[in-house]
């Protein structure tokens, strides 16, 4: 096989005319000079394009619907709560307490229903805490023993887990609603 | 009496025929005595069962619902429990109450006709056409809590009280329909003017969707006005409260905006190029297109 390649190279080399190469490198040069596709309308001539007219006076309802990019503060309420239940923090109130909760970036509290073990294990996660979470722990834990206590005619001691480092309480069972109660009081 | 009334009592009184006084045809039972009646054992003339020799004898028949030349499980006519569900709309529920917050919080805008773009505007839902989402259904969770005055479009409710709960307070629901060029468009209106595709045109609704589109009951947005008058006020009736006065309305112009079937958004028209850079409209003038955009 190999002997043939060399022998075809060789007579290759014999064959090659300077005319031909000339040839061959003028179709290179064609090749450089490569033209747009055809798809693209670059060489259209004014008349082949659609007519069109245009306009300004509409553009502000296209303002409309572009989404605003930040989290817009609430408006102003005549009387809380609002309809749905949302109270706005109280500085007032919450300047009492050794400790505060701040809101979410979408003005909610941060409280958390979680469910864990295929959910046999139920929990409420609650974050952004600041100031003596200890303390905060203790009156979350009464509060919430007291609401069951008034609510539903049961005495139970409430567990719970107190993460300092990250600034969150675990509480052991679904008790959001008492749990967001509490926060509403505190005027957080 | 006439002989026919008589045996038509006599068959009232007749007990009817039921499992417990049904028999068997008589050539049956006698063939059964027959069969039961053969010599076993040793006087037997020919063996009961398997016979010797062969499959019968080896057990080595082949297994129930094979052996001819088409199997059991292929002959047998299927109906698949999920076929077809790929293909079925999908629509987003949301609740009264999720509007209710969203209102208070600044997020929706009542005084503005509320629809699709908007609610998807907000980011906060989980809304993706390419999972068959066409739109959003309203459901009536915090029906009683509602208190917005406002025109709201969604593309599917299924209980009465929601509509009766927005009704309540003076505002206004269709229920609209889109198809999934459009839907595309609406969810990131953003994203398609950028594209630099003109807005679509919103297709008719499919087969199946027909008759919920054009009933008034549903407020769908092909159906007559005045039926859908007349539903307002039967609501009212069965739910017992009274209906507000829409023409002494201050908000009435903003009440009474409808889109037409074929529009997407308030104010723009399909067919229409948007230049998000130069803040300019593009609106074709060429007679062919004009006439492809008209509704």
């Amino acid at each position: 096989m190999h002997r043939y390649l060399i022998k075809l190279n060789k007579l290759n080399a014999t064959m090659v005319n300077p005319s031909v190469l000339v040839a061959y490198s003028s179709n290179f040069s064609k090749l450089s000079e490569r033209k747009p596709l055809p798809s693209r309308p670059i060489n259209l001539e004014g008349h082949e394009f659609t007519s069109v007219t245009e306009s300004k006076e509409e553009f502000k309802y296209v303002k409309k619907l572009l989404p605003s990019l930040v989290v817009p503060d609430p408006p102003e309420h005549d009387f809380y709560p609002t309809p749905s239940g949302w109270v706005p923090p109280n500085n007032e109130k919450c300047s009492k307490f050794p400790y505060f909760v701040l809101r979410t970036r979408f003005h909610n509290f941060p409280i958390y229903a979680l469910e864990r073990e295929g959910g046999s294990r139920k929990l409420v996660k609650i974050k952004r805490i600041e100031g003596d979470i200890w303390k905060f722990d203790e009156d979350l834990r009464n509060y919430v023993e007291k609401c069951i206590e008034k609510n539903e005619d049961k005495k139970l001691t409430i567990y719970s887990q107190v993460n300092e480092v990250q600034r969150q309480v675990m509480v052991k069972g679904h008790y959001q609603d008492y749990i967001s109660k509490f926060l509403i009081e505190c005027g957080f | 009496m006439a002989s026919v009334e008589k045996s038509l009592l006599m068959l009232r009184n007749l007990p009817r025929v039921a499992l417990n006084n049904i028999k068997e045809f008589p050539e049956v039972i006698k063939e059964r005595k027959e069969r039961h009646a053969l010599p076993r054992g040793k006087d037997a003339k020919f063996k009961l069962g398997a016979d010797h020799k062969g499959a019968a004898q080896r057990m080595s028949r082949p297994r129930l619902g094979f052996g001819k030349s088409t199997p059991g499980y292929l002959r047998v006519p299927k109906e698949y429990y999920y076929s077809g569900h790929h293909l079925l709309r999908q629509y987003l529920p949301i609740s009264l109450l999720q509007i209710q917050r969203l209102i208070d919080l600044g997020r929706l805008n009542p005084n503005e006709p509320i629809d699709l773009t908007d609610i998807c505007n907000t980011k906060l839902l989980m809304f993706d056409p390419n999972k068959r989402h066409y739109g959003f259904q309203l459901t009536d969770e915090g029906a009683d809590v509602f208190k917005s005055k406002i025109n709201i479009e969604v593309q599917w409710i299924l209980s009465e009280l929601t509509i009766a709960a927005i009704e309540r307070n003076g505002g206004a629901v269709t229920t609209k329909y889109y198809d999934i060029a459009s839907v595309h468009a609406m969810s990131d209106p953003r994203k398609f003017f950028s594209s630099g595709k003109p807005i679509p045109k919103n297709g008719t609704p499919p087969l199946n969707a027909i008759e919920y589109y054009t009933s008034a009951a549903n407020r769908g947005y092909l159906a007559n006005p005045d039926q859908i008058r007349m539903e307002r006020l039967k609501l009212a009736q069965k739910y017992g409260y009274e209906l507000p006065d829409l023409e002494k309305d201050p908000l009435k112009d903003m009440l009474s905006k409808r889109k037409d079937p074929r529009q997407i958004w308030h104010g723009l028209e399909p067919g229409w190029l948007v230049n998000l850079k130069d803040e300019v409209i593009l609106k074709p003038a060429d007679k062919e297109w004009i006439e492809y955009y008209k509704s």
